[in-house]
């Protein structure tokens, strides 16, 4: 399904660029201007607003290979900026969604994403779509898989006895996007823990949960 | 010579007397006395022999003896010696296994004194870890279906401020 979103970020950015052509001879504010009611998504305009001609033709051709054989170059900006967009902006809202949007039926899921996804762009109805015909356990694995093209910081996993709020979420993603921008942590519910978290960074694991406390208690 | 014819005696005959006397001596001397003497002397000199290699053999024999005497007598001075040697090494020996058996004993007591108090320490560190277990179990239990759901989420604050704190 990500090949579906970078299908899609092309094909926008080749339909944006075949309006404007000459695109790549104008100044930075000529870009802006052209840019300014483009109605592409953010991530991709501000991908626009960097790359030059030649930088962006390398990335077509990289991004065209990432879609044949799923190997992306650690430059790409392109995919890069997909991957960004994925593994933050729209974690942000996936991480929004109640807990039990799982159990929902799709046509419930679908209501759901669309009161936080907007559906007016092509983009969002790619998403709603995306994410309400799979489960949320699928979307995380994919949106990783791509980031870990980029991350430093391979696997973060955040255990918990129950769903933590949608705050708290953002404020781990905020966290580990400031230490990694390409970090995606991963949510897990294990009711074992009772409370506290167990953070567990690439292997390293941090437990301050309270069934280690009781654990370690010495009787 | 006249007196002796008055006395009876014929000079001739006396003389002729003599003269046979002379040729029986010189007879007698010849082949009676000297073979006589010589095998006496003959014989004197082989008994002499005999005596003197009897009395060689005599000295020899008591030179021998006296050896023999003396070497008996070092022989038993030297079995003595080693007699008494081996008694002393038996006697060491003895000390040492016994030494030794003691030291084994005390080794074997001891290890069956540490055996059986790692059995006791064992069975009281499980009878500790079954309790432990117990414990833990019985307060996990007790926390996960008292704990409020405000204290859970304060939980998840709590250990998300302890990690940015500690990794910075």
């Amino acid at each position: 399904m990500i090949d579906k979103i970078i299908l899609l970020s092309l094909s926008l950015l080749l339909k944006f660029l075949d309006e404007n052509s000459d695109y790549f001879e104008g100044t930075k504010s000529d870009k802006k201007y052209f840019i300014k009611d483009s109605g592409l998504p953010i991530f991709l305009q501000l991908y626009l607003l960097e790359v030059k001609e030649d930088k962006f033709l390398s990335d077509l051709k990289d991004t065209t290979n990432y879609l044949n054989n799923e190997r992306v170059s650690s430059n790409n900006s392109l995919v890069k900026s997909i991957s960004l967009f994925l593994s933050y902006s729209l974690a942000f809202k996936i991480d929004s969604l109640p807990s039990n949007f799982d159990l929902k039926n799709r046509e419930d899921r679908e209501k759901t994403l669309e009161e936080v996804i907007s559906v007016k762009t092509e983009l969002g109805k790619l998403l709603v779509e995306y994410i309400s015909s799979s489960n949320l356990q699928v979307v995380y694995r994919e949106i990783k898989s791509l980031a870990n093209n980029f991350a430093d910081h391979k696997s973060v996993i955040i255990q918990s006895s129950h769903n933590l709020s949608v705050d708290l979420k953002q404020n781990v993603r905020e966290y580990f996007h400031k230490m990694d921008k390409f970090c995606f942590p991963i949510f897990a519910v294990q009711p074992s823990l009772i409370g506290g978290l167990r953070i567990i960074l690439d292997g390293k694991t941090v437990d301050s949960s309270y069934a280690n406390m009781i654990n370690n208690l010495k009787v | 010579m006249e007196g002796l014819a008055n006395l009876g005696i014929n000079t001739h005959s006396l003389l002729i007397y003599i003269v046979n006397f002379g040729i029986l001596v010189i007879v007698l001397n010849k082949y009676l006395f000297k073979p006589v003497s010589e095998m006496i002397t003959k014989r004197q000199h082989g008994i002499q022999t005999s005596l003197d290699e009897a009395n060689l053999i005599q000295t020899e024999f008591q030179k021998k003896l006296n050896e023999i005497e003396a070497e008996k007598v070092m022989v038993e001075k030297k079995l003595n010696q080693e007699l008494s040697d081996l008694r002393s090494f038996v006697e060491t020996k003895r000390s040492e296994m016994l030494k030794e058996i003691e030291q084994q004993r005390s080794e074997m007591i001891s290890k069956a004194q540490s055996e059986v108090d790692q059995m006791k320490l064992d069975a009281f560190e499980s009878s500790k870890e079954d309790l432990n277990k117990f414990i833990k179990a019985a307060l996990s239990k007790i926390v996960s279906e008292n704990i409020s759901e405000k204290a859970v989420n304060d939980s998840f604050d709590s250990s998300w401020n302890q990690f940015t704190k500690n990794s910075k």
